[in-house]
């Protein structure tokens, strides 16, 4: 009871979707929502791995990153997944969001998927950096689902990063069962995106 | 349901909804913001602990103190680690040691505070350590709610006070000269006319005015009325040289007085006689013979009204006087004589022998009037202002203090008794049970006449009046008929009387309906106002109020439409002998006019036979007592 589950299929609230794809960014956001929609049908029944890889693959290859400051004029700015797919463009909080709720979408139970700030070693320096990690059992090691690398690879072949802390949406993402209009909750960051979700039909 | 009341209803009604109202927002949106707040500071507090947590070594030890030194130094009802199985690492729970709040159950039940716990993943390297779950204590939250909400509630049913007394008090400003419009409009109602200030109010203020002018139409047309009524008057009843009352209506009046059952003894009559009338006028020429009877008939007058008699003149050359006086008769004649002759012109040559006696109960006019010609016949022996007064009849002579006495004595015991008659109308029916006074003096029950004067000189007549009251109240409520008491003009001025009466009948308001008060005719000339108070109380209790012996000075009283008045009596004296002797069938029946429109029933008094009877209801009157009535 207190796990309280992740999303559902069912929450999805397609048309509402549409429409606010449309009134904001146009045909080609709708295009794009259409392609996210056609995913999500194509894999509900696939493979765990295959699901991971093609929404991996889904978002590293039609999302660009870019940096909030140029995309939403803000210093640091969690989109929301239409937002995202709206803009084609994200920096890894984006990109490691959009996958997350991909995922719970294809069923995935939300204590399996963490989001987890890392320190990554690129070559020339070290930056903040979040990945999506999943864990096939809760003691195993996790995959990590990245934007900076493509493939999705065990946590021990990763060398260049190193965890921080971790979350997931468990105890504060309720899905669509009620309305909440908690004013608090625009003063977290990851609630506020929660919340926005939440609005626009998630 | 009185206005008033519907108005209130509506006050508390909207009184409830809007403090209800604001007491259960307020309620609410309190608990709702304390939700939020210990929602925040689980998430939070969670988040920081698994962040902490995550950054440091995860031996058993380590990770006891750190939960134990937050949770003891905090304020926590619960905080568990998780292992990724959901197993149980480590556990702090709040023990409650007794109730120390004084949160009742069904409070907490109906408004309980429900929060998420804060719920945040620690991480062992790249691997799952577990999941933290803390629960912030909500007890104190519930306390403040419950605190909050008394104060609330406390205030709200303060606010809920003076905003009733203020309504209540608006609503006494609005309504009240309601009250008096609704005072008029039933005093209209039942036909009296009385007039009232116009409220500020303008629907109000609309509605008086026009029954003011209902008011007013209505005393105009009573003044038309009335004056119909003096000169008709006038022409029946009234000498025209002199104005005084002519032969009819003088015995009529005479009558009237020997018969009546209240009228003091002790009146005398006076008897002068002009002499050489026709010599006069040859002499002093018409015009001035007329101005010295116009003097003596002023001086008669004038000389009545003072002593509570009347005057008239039985033809060219006799004047009488009918006077109430103490004097010795041979004192108040000398005194009349002095009277008449400062009015005369001086050195005139005018013989006016006199000759007075004392009326005697029930003695025929026809006899008392030969009685005074004999004695006339004697005193012209004696000279111009000859004077001849029969010997004073005393059947006995007693003084004011046995008068007191022996009053005093029959007033404690046995108290006084009522008499009756009936007040029937046309089809026979009962109007009511007339009952005039009755005490027992020299051990007989003595009837009004016995002993009024002497009451009336003693103080007494409010005193008797209210055992009469209080007699007749016992006898409705043992017999459940309408009775008919008299109350005396000095009653009627005793303010303790009043207000003795109006306690006793506010005690017994369901017998009032059958208590008819009249009063004499001259209390709404000389104590207008008195009677009209007095006459609105009783009649707001149910009592009926009229006026008896009315006739003689009817024409002088003034808004009779403002006094409300059920009933008026006919003074016998103008209904006497009316089947023979149509001279006052136009006064009757104009009377009867005025009286009718008022709403009031129409009694003669006095009525002798049943031809007498049949001649009254032709002429409007409702109902008829007397010999005739039984």
């Amino acid at each position: 009871m207190l796990m309280l589950s992740g999303l559902s299929p069912l929450a999805l609230q397609q048309s509402k979707l549409e429409a606010q794809m449309q009134s904001r960014y146009g045909e080609d956001g709708q295009a794009y929502l259409n392609a996210w929609f056609r995913l999500l049908d194509e894999q509900l029944d696939s493979e765990i791995n295959e699901q991971l890889e093609q929404v991996n693959r889904f978002f590293n290859l039609g999302i660009t990153f870019s940096d909030d400051r140029l995309l939403w004029k803000q210093k640091d700015y969690w989109a929301t997944p239409l937002q995202t797919m709206g803009t084609r463009g994200g920096d890894c909080e984006d990109f490691s969001i959009a996958k997350y709720f991909s995922l719970l979408e294809l069923g995935i139970p939300a204590d399996k998927l963490r989001l987890i700030y890392v320190r990554a070693k690129t070559p020339g320096r070290v930056q903040a950096h979040m990945v999506l990690g999943y864990f096939p059992s809760p003691n195993a090691e996790p995959l990590l689902l990245d934007n900076l690398n493509p493939n999705i690879l065990p946590a021990s072949e990763r060398p260049d990063l190193t965890p921080v802390f971790s979350f997931n949406s468990q105890g504060l993402w309720l899905g669509g069962t009620k309305s909440e209009s908690d004013p608090t909750s625009r003063l977290s960051r990851w609630r506020d995106v929660l919340q926005r979700m939440h609005d626009e039909g998630f | 349901m009185s206005l008033i009341k519907q108005l209130w209803i509506g006050i508390c009604l909207i009184l409830i909804l809007a403090l209800g109202g604001s007491f259960f927002i307020s309620t609410l949106t309190a608990r709702e913001y304390l939700e939020q707040q210990l929602q925040l500071k689980n998430i939070d507090n969670a988040t920081s602990l698994a962040l902490s947590i995550t950054q440091m070594e995860k031996d058993p030890v380590t990770l006891e103190l750190l939960l134990s030194a937050q949770f003891d130094s905090g304020h926590y009802q619960s905080i568990r680690l998780l292992d990724p199985e959901g197993e149980v690492i480590v556990e702090r729970h709040y023990q409650t040691n007794g109730n120390t709040q004084s949160v009742p159950v069904w409070f907490e039940k109906l408004l309980n505070i429900q929060v998420q716990p804060g719920i945040a993943q620690i991480q062992d390297g790249w691997h799952q350590y577990g999941s933290l779950e803390v629960i912030s204590h909500s007890r104190y939250a519930q306390q403040e709610l419950w605190d909050s909400s008394l104060r609330l509630l406390l205030w709200l049913l303060l606010a809920a006070l003076v905003c009733g007394l203020i309504g209540t008090a608006v609503l006494k400003a609005i309504t009240r000269p309601l009250g008096h419009v609704v005072r008029q409009a039933e005093s209209i109602g039942q036909r009296h006319f009385i007039t009232s200030a116009e409220p500020r109010t303008r629907e109000f203020r609309k509605l008086v005015r026009s029954m003011n002018k209902l008011s007013a139409s209505v005393k105009a047309m009573l003044e038309k009325e009335t004056q119909k009524l003096d000169k008709l008057q006038r022409e029946s009843q009234q000498d025209p040289t002199t104005t005084l009352a002519n032969r009819s209506h003088f015995l009529n009046l005479l009558d009237s007085v020997i018969h009546r059952e209240d009228t003091e003894q002790n009146f005398s009559v006076y008897l002068l006689r002009l002499m050489e009338l026709a010599q006069l006028n040859q002499t002093m020429g018409r015009d001035q013979v007329d101005d010295i009877l116009r003097n003596i008939g002023q001086t008669l007058q004038q000389q009545a009204s003072e002593t509570q008699g009347f005057a008239g003149r039985l033809n060219g050359t006799d004047f009488v006087l009918v006077s109430h006086s103490d004097l010795p008769l041979q004192e108040s004649s000398e005194h009349l004589h002095r009277l008449i002759d400062a009015s005369l012109p001086p050195g005139n040559a005018v013989a006016l022998p006199l000759a007075a006696t004392q009326i005697q109960t029930n003695e025929d006019h026809g006899k008392l009037l030969s009685r005074l010609d004999g004695l006339l016949a004697r005193a012209e022996e004696r000279g111009d202002r000859g004077i001849q007064i029969a010997a004073q009849v005393h059947s006995k002579q007693r003084n004011l203090q046995q008068w007191r006495e022996s009053m005093t004595q029959a007033l404690e015991s046995p108290g006084v008794q009522l008499g009756q008659f009936a007040v029937r109308d046309h089809n026979g029916a009962l109007v009511h049970w007339e009952q005039p006074v009755r005490l027992l003096l020299e051990s007989e029950w003595q009837s009004a006449g016995f002993f009024v004067g002497w009451a009336k000189r003693l103080g007494l007549l409010a005193q008797i009046d209210w055992l009469v009251v209080n007699q007749a109240i016992k006898q409705i409520q043992q017999t459940g008929e309408p009775c008919a008491i008299n109350v005396s003009e000095s009653a009627l001025c005793d303010v303790d009387f009043r207000v003795k009466v109006r306690e006793l009948l506010r005690q017994s308001t369901v017998l009032c309906e059958n208590l008819w008060l009249e009063f004499p005719e001259s209390c709404a000339i000389r104590q207008l106002s008195q009677l009209k108070s007095f006459s609105a109380e009783l009649r707001l209790l149910g009592c009926k109020v009229g006026l008896e012996h009315v006739g003689l000075e009817f024409t002088r009283i003034r808004e009779l439409e403002g006094i409300g008045v059920d009933y008026l009596k006919v003074d016998s004296a103008i209904i006497r002998d009316c089947d023979s002797n149509t001279a006052n069938h136009p006064f009757i029946q104009s009377l009867c006019g005025i009286g009718h429109s008022l709403g009031a029933v129409m009694i003669a008094e006095g009525v002798q036979t049943t031809a007498e009877q049949q001649t009254l209801a032709a002429l409007n009157i409702d109902a008829c007592t007397g010999p005739a009535i039984q």
